[in-house]
């Protein structure tokens, strides 16, 4: 699937661990996460990401970028058409080469994800 | 008794009598810069030392407007700013920032601004924000901002039980974006 590739682009970053993608809504469409990291786990985090930036939607401040910090290290959301781009990486990454590669990537996941026909990825739980 | 204070007494006591014979008002104003003006006319008062020119020059170009004193003021009370207009002061301008201080329990401590949304979503972006972080394998999240077009919100943790909301315009909240390479 060409969205996974474009999402390893962002693995050649120095520092990044990983990326997913979830919609408006926070449904998991396409993950280029290390195995550690279980799909239920992706799809609750992603639904909590989408959450919270509705609240920020709710009361007036329509999020374009988001970060979290958590100490050792970041998430930093980029919002497009079809949802959020979410990159996991270490805190002591160079922002503005994450920033610029998050946005390009961002830029050609609609089409991408469009031709393909994403659909939110299922529960590993039968 | 000296000298120097025995001729106070008499000049205070001059003056309260100055001031009851002309019905002058004796009470003290309650608002204002005031000073009491001295009771003996300026040919009675005791003479001073002659300041230098220069310094005279510049006294009287500071308050043109400042009236002479007259025998007729003595033992009244009267602003000092006599006559001079009032300098306009800088309007305070209104701070369109929000800022608001939980307890990691939720509880509001602290308000400022504008929004009155920021106490419940600062705490519901907290919560959230820290199950976030657990899910992806960390124990708590610092720090969330969320930054759009024209304004963003920032809420961090300042301490171990402080929680810190502030949301704003951009321009104003530039600082913070820019320390965390959201600008």
């Amino acid at each position: 699937m060409i969205a996974q590739r474009l999402l390893q682009i962002l693995d050649d970053i120095e520092g990044v661990t990983g990326s997913f993608v979830v919609t408006h809504g926070g449904e998991l469409l396409v993950h280029s996460m290390p195995a550690r990291f279980g799909i239920d786990g992706l799809r609750l985090t992603g639904r909590r990401v989408a959450r919270i930036i509705q609240c920020g939607s709710a009361n007036g401040v329509h999020t374009e970028d988001a970060l979290f910090e958590f100490g050792d290290g970041k998430l930093l959301v980029r919002e497009f058409v079809q949802g959020y781009l979410c990159v996991l990486c270490q805190s002591s990454i160079n922002m503005r080469s994450l920033r610029l590669t998050t946005r390009l990537v961002a830029r050609s996941m609609p089409t991408e994800l469009a031709r393909a026909g994403a659909q939110p990825v299922a529960s590993s739980a039968p | 008794m000296k000298p120097a204070i025995a001729e106070v007494g008499a000049r205070r006591r001059a003056a309260q009598s100055s001031a009851a014979h002309e019905g002058a008002p004796r009470e003290e104003p309650r608002t204002g810069v005031v000073r009491k003006v001295d009771v003996q006319p300026a040919a009675a008062r005791p003479s001073t030392r002659p300041l230098p020119s220069r310094v005279v020059s510049r006294a009287v170009g500071e308050r043109p407007s400042l009236p002479a004193e007259s025998s007729t003021d003595s033992g009244t009370w009267r602003c000092l700013e006599w006559g001079e207009k009032s300098r306009p002061r800088p309007a305070k301008r209104s701070s369109d920032v929000s800022v608001v201080q939980l307890s990691t329990s939720g509880k509001l401590l602290r308000q400022r601004g504008p929004d009155e949304w920021l106490p419940e979503a600062g705490e519901f972006v907290h919560r959230m924000a820290i199950l976030v972080a657990q899910g992806l394998g960390f124990d708590d999240c610092t720090a969330v901002h969320l930054r759009g077009a024209a304004n963003a919100i920032s809420v961090s943790q300042a301490g171990p039980a402080k929680v810190v909301g502030v949301t704003g315009p951009l321009r104003q909240l530039s600082k913070v974006l820019r320390r965390v390479g959201l600008e």
